[in-house]
Formats: structure tokens, C-alpha cells, sequence
């Protein structure tokens, strides 16, 4: 086995084409055959660089290989790096010239150089049927090395000709530029792909029934990406864990709803320091405690953080499995790019929602003004009415009675208008009357519990209490309406807090079958030690017809 | 249960709704099925059967997510992700999840409830019973046997239901729960531009009817004031609290998840009649759009504690 020439490769430029070329005229000038080459050259040129994407593009290189030097057979290796390997033949492929291609890739073989050195080899192994004779020349794609182009049993059974070598040489040059050309066009295909996807989810967004958009963004990832699982997931309220939401591919549901903490994990990485990340070998390079999942077939993994305008979202995962192709640079930037447009969705679907809940608010606000501007009003003019009325010397002492108590009642309801009012705007802002908000808080809260709404009314100016007054209220409010919904099977309830320059009282209400003793005890001793610590009491008794009364009061600084 | 699920594991898979008879024996109606006796095969739980029991060192690594994860949490959890599609009173998703050790806890979110339009809390106790079903059929399919345990006025504090899975303690196996389950995410509104004339078939009806009895509720007989026979149903429980109004969102549930199967939307309403107040309305019409909206996220709403 000799290697008899070996020479070095033009790197691509127009003065190596010029080069052979006027070898390849000047050698057709005095030959036939020769001239045919030169017509042959001019056609495969063209049948390569005909070819727009890239697998048929490689199909005609190794056809055009073949044709030209006149061999039984030729094929293309493709080995670059970001790219998969892959080996393309002129015909069903050859076991033997296919090791060979095998030992160049890993740096062995007789047809190594060709990769490790970019140089033409030209070889004539002996064998049992004969002779082999073998020619490789490099290809070099966008100024980096692409593949070998391979020629196999040439016509001359002493080995294939100088003419050959320069001919696949400068088919080598023209399948440069055709795989450069083929690979920027499938570039800009996915790109065309991702931005698409990107305007389908807007689209789905900005639809009336709003589909989620995380949905979206797993649907279109694992589209494009064509990986074997895709996942979004989002980082909780406490920021230091991420939790699957969406996913897509095998066994995604089973992902669905698994958390994993930032610390320690790529996804950790990727959302701290707002990097996309690119895993090809998970298994190898993924350091000790990083861990994306318990998952030990994981491949190639890309994380990309969704970076919105004022936190990090959470992430995008998208995993192969060790068998499947490697994701290239391009992915990753192909990937880190629509996840940012995907954030702009979820920004997107976070605005709509906030929308509608101001919408809610205004909603709100425009009842409490309409009630405190009129209702309120009206009921004063009429109970101011009714207390002239009942003032009339003429009238019945009983009728005049009767009417102080419906001016009371109305008093009442007025006082009830206002904790609704206050019910409706102050729930959202509780800085602004701490006390109040927290006993209607407690109301809301223990409503389902009851079955009822309970009446809560304020008198006096409970928001100019202390604030450590606060915890005691609310404590005992909460209390006592959980007695009245574990033991008293009321049907309505009421809780007043009156608070004079001197004294706070907490009045609960309700009209249910009482409380038996042993929860009396219970019950009161927890609220009696609050009130004792203020220098106040507590007392439970029944009501004047059904049900029972608390009082706790305790005296004000 | 687990000599069952680890027999399923070489099972030959079938189609879902393929008629393949149950192998021969006195079927105990209440008995909760070997996993390979379902009807269906294991289409319907595709991830959970194969999963972790103990021996599963094969070498595919994909069939183990996490070792530590058992089947039981598996099947809380996805039904958890189940409850969080459950529709909702005025979408208001009124509700947390925690998982724990072999339980599903179900809490009302005081900060999603709408007072000013759902003063007494029924849309939220409704809204929680909504996805209380959704739960109960996912562990159905998964055939993970649960004790089931409702907010009572004595018992209650914010928890407004418990799912417990507790293998051996028994309710009976439900065949109907477990096929709903796939309609959980396929929900349908009515369509009110639908030309469709008719209403739904006396059979849908009954199986309506049926629906909300197995969750102990009625049907009135008379079409709730202001709609129309046939299209609206007025769904109530025996009483009128927090306990019998989850039992509603349960039923009301139930009979969408129902109506789905055989291609109607529905939607809940309020009744307009104040003395209808303790039900609600079911409308029925044509499938139209889809009735899941956006869901809040799982990072929000779903609290997990390590077993």
C-alpha cells in the first residue's frame, strides 16, 4: 500500500480554480478526451450548483465525482463540525472504501491525511481480485473544512491519473461552494420557521380565548428543533426552584408538575446568569451536581432562559436523546432567539390579564362611589325625615316609637353600606386601615366555612387604633366566628367593633343553638388571656332569643 | 393493587375503546381492577404503568424519571395538574394544591375569590368541587384507590378538600370516572350561534341525570326560571353549604365532562331565581369553543412537600 502522490490543496480561491483549469485546457488541446473532461467539468459545476438544499446537493457531488474521474464508484464524508456526519454514495455504498472513510474520520487510515493535512491522496491498494485504487480530495465550505470527496476503482487499474486528481479537485472547489450555498438556504429556512412559529403564537395569543402560550412555545420548539423532548418551565413565587409547566415528546406528561431547585442544575445556570445553554454530551458535560433530569439516556440538551423586561421567566428545555444528532451553534442561537420573542407572549398574556383585572376594579370603584355619593345620601335625607316625623307631639307615643326604631335600623344599614364600601375598595389596600381590612378579611375568609356572609360594621374610628391592637382583634374575631361555624349551626351572624376615645369592643353575634359548655371554657380562656393582657374582660352569653352573645372588651391608652 | 400494576407492565397494549373482553371470572363490580383488565389498555395512563416497582433496573433509563418518585405521587400529581384545568366561577381559579405523602390537598385562595359577586363563597366552593372531579378522575384512570374528604362546617379550616390515596382502603373502582378523565382537557362551551335545532337525546339526558345523582345531587324537573326545557338544568345538592356546594361543582362537573363525551358544550350559570340560589344551571348547546382557558401556572399554584 503506497501512497504515490500527495500534494497540497488550493484553499478555495480563484487563482487555484484558474490554476487547474488552464492545466485542464492546456491538457485539452492535445487530447479528445481530455476536451470531453472539460466539457464534463462545466456540467457537473452546473448539476451541483443547481441543487438548493442540501441532501440532493451532496447526492449530485458524489455523482458528479463519479462521472467525472471515471471511478466504479465515489462518495461524499461529511464531517464538519456542527454538522452530523454523514457519508453520501454514488450507488449502494462499498463495505470496504466505507472503513476506510471510517479510519479518516478518526484520524487513522490511509486516507487520513486528507482530513488531518487537507491534502489530495491518491493510492493503489492490492487485493485478491486485483487492484484497488482510491482518490480523495478535501472540501472546504465556508472556509472551514466540510468533507472528502472520494473516488473509488478508477479506469486505469494503476491508479487514477493526475487529470483526475485535478479534475475532483476542482469539483471539490465547486461542492464548496454548492454545500455553503445549500447550508446558508437551510439556515434561513429555519430562521423562517422559528419566526413563523413566533407569529403563530402571537396570533394564538391575541385570539379571544387566549390558549395558553406556554403551550405554544413547547409546540413550536419541538417542531423545529425536532428534539425528543421539549419542556417549559417556570420559576416559582420564592425563586429558587423551577416547576415543568408545559412539555412536549416522550414521557413529557410524566414531566409535567416536577420541580427542581436553581441550585446546582443547568437550569439554575441558564436563569442566574441569563445564558443559553448548550449541553452536547449531558452525560460528559455536565459537571458532578448539575442535573437537569433524573434521566440517564439524556443526549444533547439545550436550556435557553426566557428573559423578560423585568425577570427571568424560567426556561425552555429542549432534549435529544445520546443517539440523536448533536444541536449546533446555530440552534442555539436559533432557540435563545425565539425565547426571547416567546417571553414577549407570556409579558403579553400577563398585561391581558392584568387588563381584566383592573377592569374588575374599576368595576368596583364605580359601585362604592354610587353608593356613597347616593344611597348613602338618600337614606340619611329619609332617616332625617322619619326622626321629624316622629318628633310630632301629635303623633301616638307607640307610633313614635316604632319609628325611632326604623330610624335606627336605617342607622344600621347605613353603617353596613359603609363597611361594603369599604369592603369593596379597601380590600386591595390595606396599609390604609390595617384593622378593618383584617376583620373583613377574616369575614370573607370564614364565609364558606359558616354558609353565610356575616354583617360586619364598624363604629368609631378603628383605623386611628395602635397597630399591635391589630393581631389581638384579629386573633379574637377569627376565633369566636370559627366557634360560631364549628358549633352553633347559626344562620346569620354579625360582628361589630366599636372603638370610643376610651374603650374597644368586639361584639360577635349569631342565632344558633349556643355553644355547648365545655367549648365555652375552651373557647374564652384563649380570649380571655388576650383581653387580661390589656387590662380588659371577656364574657359569652346567650342571646336574648337564640344564639349567643361575645363581648370582648379592653380599654384604650 | 401493586401485584397488579407490576403484571401490567408486559401487558400488550390496546386500543382505547376497543372491545377486548375482560378475562373471565365473576367481575366484582366495586373490586378496583388489576391494571391489565382494563378495558382500554393502558392508553389512558400511558406514562404512569411502567413506572418505578422496586425491580425496574431495565436498561431503558427512560422509564424512570426519578426513582424516588413513586407511582402514588406520580398519580397525585398529574391529578393535581388535572384539577388546575377545571373551569372555574368567572375563571377565577380560586384554588392552591399541595401535594404531600399520599395526599392531594385542595385549598381555597382566599386572594381569587370575588366577593362582590360571589358574596356567600358558592362559585368558589363550586369552583373547588369543579376541580375536586377532575382529580377524582385522574386517580380513577390511574386506578389509584383514594378516600375522598370534604370541607364539613366543623371540620373545616382552609382546606376545602383532601384526596388521599391509601392503597387497600376502598372505594369502589368507577369505570365512568376513569373514561371521563380524558375529557378533562377537551371541555366544550355551547355554541350559541349553532343552527342546530333539538335538544340533547333522551340517553345524554338520563346519563346527565345519572351524574348528578352518583354525586349526590338532583336534577329539577322543571327548567331553572327563565330558560328554555331541555337546554338548562337546574343542578342542586340536599342543602344549602359550603360541603353541599362543592357537591354541586362536583356534579356540575361530572355532567360537562359527560356532555363533552358525546360532542355537547356546556356551561354554568347562575340561577336567576334567588330561591334557586343553593343549585346552579347547567346550559347545554352544540360543542362550540373550547371551554379551558389559560391556567394559572403550576409554579403558582401547585406546592409540593417531599415525601
Amino acid at each position: 500500500m503506497t501512497a504515490d502522490s500527495a500534494e497540497l490543496v488550493p484553499r478555495g480561491s480563484d487563482l487555484e480554480l484558474d490554476r487547474l483549469i488552464g492545466r485542464l485546457v492546456d491538457r485539452a488541446t492535445g487530447s479528445r478526451g481530455a476536451e470531453n473532461n472539460l466539457n464534463a467539468l462545466l456540467h457537473a459545476f452546473a448539476a451541483v450548483s443547481n441543487e438548493l438544499a442540501l441532501a440532493p446537493a451532496l447526492e449530485k457531488i458524489a455523482l458528479a465525482a463519479r462521472d467525472l474521474t471515471g471511478a466504479r464508484l465515489a462518495a461524499y464524508s461529511r464531517v464538519s463540525a456542527g454538522a452530523s456526519p454523514r457519508i453520501v454514495w454514488s450507488q449502494p455504498d462499498d463495505a470496504a472504501a466505507a472503513s476506510m472513510l471510517g479510519q479518516a474520520n478518526t484520524g487513522d487510515g490511509p486516507l487520513a491525511p486528507v482530513l488531518t493535512d487537507r491534502v489530495v491522496v491518491r493510492l493503489v491498494t492490492p487485493t485478491p481480485h486485483g487492484s484497488r485504487s482510491l482518490l480523495g480530495v478535501p472540501v472546504v465550505a465556508r472556509g472551514r473544512l466540510d468533507g472528502l470527496l472520494l473516488a473509488v476503482d478508477g479506469r486505469d487499474p494503476q491508479g487514477f491519473s493526475d487529470e483526475d486528481a485535478e479534475l475532483l479537485e476542482a469539483l471539490a472547489l465547486a461542492a464548496g461552494v454548492a454545500i455553503g450555498h445549500a447550508e446558508r438556504y437551510e439556515e434561513s429556512q429555519v430562521q423562517h420557521r422559528w419566526l413563523h412559529a413566533f407569529t403563530t403564537i402571537t396570533q394564538d395569543l391575541l385570539a379571544a380565548d387566549g390558549r395558553d402560550p406556554l403551550e405554544g412555545i413547547a409546540e413550536a420548539a419541538f417542531d423545529l428543533a425536532a428534539p425528543e423532548l421539549v419542556f417549559v418551565s417556570l420559576l416559582t413565587e420564592a425563586g429558587d426552584e423551577v416547576v415543568v409547566e408545559v412539555a412536549r415528546g416522550q414521557r413529557g406528561d410524566l414531566l409535567v408538575g416536577r420541580r427542581w431547585p436553581l441550585d446546582g442544575t443547568v437550569s439554575g445556570v441558564a436563569i442566574r446568569e441569563q445564558r443559553p445553554m448548550l449541553l452536547n454530551d449531558y452525560q460528559r458535560d455536565a459537571e458532578a451536581p448539575v442535573a437537569l433530569i433524573e434521566d440517564v439516556t439524556t443526549g444533547p440538551v439545550m436550556v435557553v432562559p426566557l428573559v423578560g423586561r423585568e425577570r427571568v421567566w424560567g426556561v425552555l428545555s429542549l432534549v435529544r436523546t445520546a443517539t440523536q444528532p448533536v444541536f449546533t451553534v446555530g440552534d442555539l442561537s436559533m432557540a435563545a432567539a425565539f425565547a426571547n420573542h416567546a417571553t414577549v407572549a407570556l409579558e403579553l398574556a400577563e398585561v391581558h390579564d392584568a387588563r381584566q383585572r383592573t377592569r374588575v376594579l374599576e368595576d368596583r370603584d364605580r359601585i362604592a362611589r354610587d353608593l356613597h355619593d347616593h344611597v348613602i345620601q338618600q337614606l340619611f335625607a329619609i332617616g332625617l325625615g322619619l326622626e321629624s316625623t316622629a318628633s310630632d307631639p301629635g303623633l301616638p307615643a307607640a307610633l313614635s316609637t316604632r319609628l325611632r326604631e326604623r330610624v335606627d335600623d336605617l342607622d344600621r344599614t347605613i353603617r353596613r353600606v359603609r363597611t361594603s364600601i369599604f369592603a369593596l375598595r379597601g380590600t386591595l389596600d390595606h396599609a390604609s386601615d390595617e384593622m378593618r381590612a383584617s376583620i373583613i378579611d377574616i369575614a370573607s375568609e370564614l364565609t364558606p366555612a359558616l354558609g353565610f356572609a356575616p354583617v360586619v360594621t364598624f363604629s368609631g374610628a378603628p383605623g386611628a387604633l395602635p397597630t399591635r391592637l391589630v393581631d389581638d382583634v384579629s386573633a379574637v374575631v377569627r376565633e369566636s366566628l370559627s366557634n360560631v361555624a364549628r358549633h352553633s349551626q347559626a344562620r346569620t351572624a354579625a360582628v361589630d367593633l366599636t372603638v370610643t376615645a376610651t374603650e374597644l369592643t368586639i361584639t360577635v353575634v349569631d342565632d344558633g343553638v349556643g355553644i355547648p359548655d365545655e367549648v365555652v371554657a375552651s373557647g374564652t380562656t384563649n380570649l380571655e388571656t388576650r383581653a387580661v393582657r390589656r387590662g380588659g374582660s371577656c364574657s359569652i352569653t346567650p342571646g336574648v332569643t337564640a344564639g349567643t352573645v361575645l363581648r370582648w372588651k379592653v380599654p384604650l391608652p | 393493587m401493586v401485584a397488579g400494576r407490576s403484571s401490567v407492565d408486559h401487558a400488550p397494549e390496546k386500543r382505547p375503546g376497543s372491545k377486548d373482553p375482560v378475562p373471565a371470572g365473576p367481575p366484582d363490580p366495586t373490586a378496583w381492577p388489576a391494571r391489565a383488565l382494563l378495558p382500554w389498555g393502558d392508553q389512558l395512563v400511558p406514562r404512569i404503568v411502567g413506572t418505578v416497582t422496586g425491580a425496574s433496573s431495565e436498561p431503558d433509563a427512560l422509564t424512570a424519571v426519578d426513582p424516588l418518585d413513586d407511582d402514588r405521587r406520580t398519580a397525585l400529581r398529574r391529578a393535581a395538574i388535572r384539577a388546575n384545568l377545571a373551569p372555574s366561577f368567572e375563571d377565577s381559579q380560586p384554588w392552591r394544591l399541595r401535594l404531600r405523602t399520599g395526599e392531594l390537598d385542595i385549598l381555597g385562595d382566599g386572594d381569587r375569590w370575588r366577593p362582590f359577586l360571589d358574596p356567600d363563597g358558592r362559585g368558589l366552593a363550586m369552583s373547588i368541587g369543579a376541580a375536586l372531579m377532575n382529580a377524582r378522575c385522574a386517580l380513577h384512570s390511574a386506578q389509584e384507590s383514594h378516600l375522598v374528604e370534604r370541607p364539613t362546617p366543623a371540620s373545616f379550616n382552609d382546606r376545602y378538600a383532601v384526596v388521599r390515596v391509601e392503597p387497600g382502603k376502598d372505594l369502589a373502582w368507577d369505570e365512568v370516572l376513569a373514561g371521563l378523565d380524558e375529557m378533562t382537557t377537551q371541555l366544550r362551551l355551547p355554541d350559541d350561534a349553532s343552527r342546530r335545532t333539538g335538544g340533547p337525546s333522551p340517553s345524554l339526558m338520563q346519563a346527565l341525570q345519572r351524574a348528578a345523582a352518583e354525586e349526590e345531587c338532583t336534577v329539577s324537573s322543571q327548567p331553572p326560571a327563565g330558560y328554555a326545557l331541555s337546554t338548562a338544568l337546574l343542578v342542586s345538592a340536599a342543602g344549602d353549604g359550603p360541603t353541599n356546594w362543592v357537591r354541586v361543582g362536583e356534579a356540575l362537573q361530572r355532567m360537562r365532562l359527560q356532555a363533552a363525551a358525546t360532542g355537547w358544550g356546556a356551561a354554568v350559570e347562575a340561577p336567576a331565581d334567588p330561591a334557586e340560589m343553593s343549585g346552579a344551571v347547567l346550559r347545554l348547546g352544540p360543542a362550540g369553543r373550547s371551554a379551558i382557558t389559560r391556567h394559572r401556572p403550576l409554579a403558582v399554584v401547585l406546592a409540593e412537600e417531599p415525601s
